[in-house]
């Protein structure tokens, strides 16, 4: 093939790709627009509908100068891919659709939607005017459109003091836990550690007996941890399970590569730095997920080792508001009215979701690339 | 690197240089620097796994009402097992157990092997877009904390305005809407489910890599001999991953007295406190809002102890059964 070929393809389908990205987001925002220049707003006045009309116009218009290059290089795309795939003869012992097979993707269409519609609710919800909320049926879209949830939850003290501690005890614990628990593992992968067994056994014995939790806060506040930002992330530098994850994938980086540095008058930590941690991309991507995971929804430890408003976390400020209506606290009745704290929360928790949402391609990505089949086969 | 010491043979095989001490093994500077990271370990686990071991005096002294619990350690007197007793005679002593066991039960029985059903399910889907829509969106729940996760649920499951009962009613299962988020008797099911359309798609994450590690070339000649789907699933898949199961198995035996606190916490309420009173949500209640450290600390240990039996014997009975252990 010609080399030159081969080296535009790539770029076009690039090309392509955002172009039906830009497309789709288009599309969605015109829907979005006319739906709502078509609906009843709450505190809508003409002038607002008007708006929304000339958007969702201009929106159309777009969209359709968006749409039309991207059908055509699909279509060439398609075209291109379909000449170069002619001669390749496809298989026909894999493709025969069983009953099976309809049953099959039927029960995961329905457990996707199960999956999926909780969100959809959430965002219809939190879009609806409170007080008509609470008259029922808000299932799939809003029926009285409103920012105002938004407009309250935004301006609440306490979500930002939320998000801004949710955020470093991520950031911070994520890094750190890594650090912590990839230098131990290191070094019990080694087979020239020293008292191998007597560390290994000190580690394993805590995994399956502990002294629960009245005597794990004893020493949260005897070493001066409790209502400390600190109770957020020492306690969580160290896990056991984390640490045989990581030494059983450095037990499978070749010994040459360590005999090698050692020649080369590398002293131990240094092969660990230097060598050991750029390999272990894999691991340490899929170990720092469940990490920031774990860092970001946790919410009980805030309800046990602190008692400062200060260090509240995210999590904590959402329990509040589903199980006790804070986000109403100290508004005037005629607002009360017309909010309810149900919606409030609805929006709460999308608004804490956005970061979620954003980084959820990224991590599905990087996992669906094979991530968890390596550092998970130790 | 040291050269090790040549042996040298006498010509009927005794060893002529014995004597070379083998105490003379020379601490290296990396053999201290490795020893130092390890050290990491013990010095953490000493104070975050080990030093609460200490604590555990607590469950066999009168250290109920403290306002400080350090004094509560140190001045209490020694009662022995007062504070076990207390809890045998507790009148939600049964109940609790009850709910305990019966969730964890339940749960071992139903969310233990679904991810595993998923799995299989999922790598006998013949399109592979397909597989990977469905693993991204079965995905996300698990990145929603309980919080979230739980409210939603409590607007959809709301007695007048929740989808969930308008839905019944609608389609005439119901005649009138369920109280499932105050009904006692809705409690378990509820924290079934919940936990089934959270964590399947997570949870199948290390079968489907299990499953994936399975060579092609066993279905195809197990396809050529006339084995059907079913005959290849239970023939080929399940034996292939069975290591996995069986360790994963063990690994939530040994945690069957915990029952996600986080979870339970977002549901339980006063309605349903009869059965959303579990081992965890006690020991909170009882040691932290309301002082009742010794009381709470016995409870736990007694937790502790209980969960450490359960994890022996099941690692004992499966190695017996398929001679795969976790040590």
């Amino acid at each position: 093939m010609n080399p030159r070929i081969q080296f535009q393809l790539p770029s076009r389908t690039h090309v392509y790709r955002l172009l039906k990205l830009i497309t789709i987001m288009m599309l969605m925002s015109t829907i979005f627009l006319l739906y709502t220049s078509n609906i009843e707003i709450d505190e809508g006045d003409t002038s607002l509908y008007h708006t929304l009309d000339a958007l969702s116009w201009i929106s159309i218009a777009l969209f359709m100068i968006v749409l039309i290059p991207t059908v055509w290089l699909g279509v060439r795309l398609y075209q291109q891919r379909k000449a170069e795939t002619k001669h390749i003869r496809k298989s026909k012992l894999n493709k025969q659709i069983t009953l099976f097979d309809v049953i099959n993707t039927s029960l995961m269409t329905i457990f996707m939607v199960l999956c999926i519609y909780p969100l959809i609710y959430v965002l219809a919800g939190s879009f609806n005017q409170g007080a008509d909320y609470t008259a029922g049926g808000v299932y799939f879209l809003p029926r009285l459109f409103t920012f105002e949830n938004y407009k309250v939850v935004l301006t609440n003290q306490g979500l930002w003091q939320g998000y801004v501690v949710t955020i470093s005890r991520t950031v911070i614990g994520t890094l750190t836990a890594l650090i912590f628990t990839s230098i131990v593992a290191y070094a019990m992968s080694r087979p020239n550690l020293k008292y191998k067994k007597v560390f290994y056994w000190i580690n394993i014995f805590t995994m399956f007996f502990g002294g629960g939790l009245i005597p794990y806060f004893l020493i949260i506040r005897s070493i001066g941890l409790y209502n400390h930002f600190l109770v957020y992330i020492i306690p969580a530098l160290y896990s056991v399970y984390n640490m045989i994850i990581f030494s059983s994938f450095f037990r499978s980086i070749s010994d040459e590569l360590h005999e090698a540095a050692l020649m080369d008058g590398a002293n131990e930590f240094r092969i660990y730095w230097q060598i050991y941690l750029p390999l272990s991309k894999p691991v340490l991507a899929t170990v720092a997920l469940w990490l920031a995971i774990g860092h970001w929804n946790a919410y009980f430890d805030t309800m046990i080792y602190t008692h400062s408003p200060n260090l509240q976390t995210l999590q904590y400020f959402l329990l509040k508001a589903i199980q006790t209506a804070t986000l109403t606290e100290g508004m005037p009745a005629e607002m009360m009215l017309r909010l309810s704290p149900k919606t409030l929360s609805l929006a709460a928790i999308i608004i804490s979701m956005i970061p979620v949402l954003f980084f959820f391609p990224f991590v599905r990505k990087n996992f669906q690339s094979g991530i968890m089949i390596g550092s998970l086969k130790g | 690197m040291k050269a090790k010491p040549i042996t040298i043979y006498a010509i009927d095989g005794t060893k002529l240089n014995r004597s070379i001490p083998k105490s003379k093994k020379k601490w290296t500077t990396n053999d201290l620097i490795l020893l130092a990271m390890a050290m990491l370990s013990v010095i953490f686990l000493a104070i975050f796994a080990y030093a609460p071991l200490y604590g555990l005096v607590l469950a066999f002294k009168a250290g109920d009402g403290y306002l400080n619990i350090m004094n509560a350690i140190n001045q209490a007197p020694f009662v022995g097992l007062a504070n076990f007793r207390d809890f045998l005679a507790d009148p939600d002593f049964k109940n609790i157990m009850f709910n305990t066991l019966g969730l964890n039960i339940l749960q071992l029985l139903i969310n233990f092997p679904a991810p595993i059903i998923f799995a299989i399910l999922m790598s006998e889907l013949l399109s592979d877009r397909f597989k990977k829509t469905v693993q991204t969106v079965t995905f996300f729940p698990h990145f929603i904390s309980w919080v979230i996760f739980g409210g939603i649920f409590l607007s959809l499951l709301d007695f007048e305005t929740g989808i969930v009962n308008n839905l019944f009613m609608d389609l005439g299962l119901i005649k009138q809407p369920l109280d499932i988020l105050g009904g006692e008797q809705y409690f378990f099911g509820l924290i079934i489910t919940t936990s089934i359309i959270k964590g399947v798609g997570w949870g199948s994450v290390i079968y489907v890599a299990a499953i994936s590690g399975i060579p092609q070339e066993l279905y195809e000649a197990a396809k050529i001999d006339g084995a059907n789907r079913f005959q290849r699933i239970m023939h080929i898949t399940i034996p292939s991953i069975a290591p996995t199961i069986v360790l994963f198995f063990i690994l939530s035996i040994a945690g069957i007295l915990n029952n996600g606190i986080e979870h339970l916490w977002v549901f339980q309420n006063a309605n349903n406190i009869m059965r959303s009173e579990v081992l965890d949500t006690f020991i909170y209640k009882y040691g932290i809002p309301q002082w009742r450290y010794s009381y709470a600390t016995a409870i736990g240990m007694l937790k502790s102890v209980i969960s450490l039996a359960l994890l022996i014997v099941s690692n004992a009975v499966l190695k017996k059964v398929t001679g795969k252990g976790i040590y």
